[in-house]
């Protein structure tokens, strides 16, 4: 665990989201890593989010935490209406990247919104 | 003797990319890539082309390198790529010179990387927008979920 509060949660506490980046993101989507060894923190505010740093480039990717337990998946809950409502797909789980991490040379994927499955291309791509 | 016409790096390049791009010839450096065309003039026979860009930390990345074979009054142009992860090599793309071929390439790079980076900016934007818009609706909804059920409710209360 580094000063900035990331840490693995293989223990229950936060193991839903922890277990979502390792089953979800095996490579890395900014530096192509097959051990990200991801670390996570809850980011606290209007709507929570989950960070996730990647242990080797040091890229942090944000979702919502209700995006990463399922809940926006329909309509029927208040951020999955919101959701609905902000123009996206209620199916498509959406990431953003907040740093680009060390392995990039430009910024240009810095705070940029992607649905899980361009990420994960671009993370085949590398 | 030859000559090696290395294509310029357009501002957004230099911009995005960021560094200083190097050409060596035979292991030896032999100057860098600015905003204007770098021309060598290089003995007759077959010589090393490498050229990388400087990165973070002092450290090297993007290494691209070929093998040219030049002869007597050869004149060739050299358009280097830079890649977009440290870890990916760069790329060398090497053609007859061309001085009309020269000008249209460095003006489509320069267009393609304003474009693209246009683009980046714009999706980022629209997704803020689309995102306040969403919330101005989710309150609005909200608002008037509130309005119909304290209508229904005064008018539960008042029927007492």
């Amino acid at each position: 665990m580094g000063g900035d509060g990331f840490k693995r949660c293989d223990g229950f506490v936060g193991s839903m989201p922890q277990k979502f980046i390792d089953k979800n993101f095996t490579k890395c989507p900014m530096c192509g890593t097959t051990e990200p060894y991801w670390t996570i923190k809850t980011q606290m505010g209007w709507m929570n989010r989950n960070l996730f740093k990647c242990d080797k480039c040091g890229c942090i990717l944000s979702a919502e935490v209700m995006e990463t337990s399922g809940r926006n998946k329909t309509i029927l809950t208040n951020t999955g209406l919101l959701k609905a409502l902000s123009g996206k797909k209620n199916s498509i789980t959406y990431f953003k990247v907040d740093e680009v991490g060390s392995a990039q040379v430009t910024q240009t994927y810095k705070d940029k919104e992607m649905p899980m499955q361009e990420l994960q291309a671009l993370a085949d791509s590398i | 003797m030859g000559q090696l016409v290395f294509m310029r790096r357009t501002p957004s390049e230099a911009k995005t990319f960021g560094g200083e791009v190097f050409v060596d010839i035979d292991g030896k450096n032999v100057g860098k890539v600015a905003l204007s065309d770098f021309e060598v003039t290089v003995s007759e026979g077959t010589h090393l082309i490498r050229m990388y860009k400087s990165h973070k930390y002092d450290t090297f990345i993007g290494f691209a390198e070929s093998t040219l074979n030049i002869g007597a009054g050869d004149k060739l142009l050299v358009k280097y790529s830079a890649p977009m992860v440290v870890s990916q090599p760069g790329n060398m793309v090497i053609t007859d010179y061309d001085s009309e071929a020269l000008e249209q390439s460095a003006l489509e790079r320069e267009q393609s990387i304003q474009r693209d980076a246009h683009e980046d900016e714009m999706r980022v934007e629209e997704a803020k927008q689309k995102s306040a818009n969403g919330m101005v609706l989710f309150f609005v909804i909200a608002i008037v979920c509130i309005i119909i059920w304290a209508i229904s409710w005064s008018s539960m209360m008042s029927s007492f």
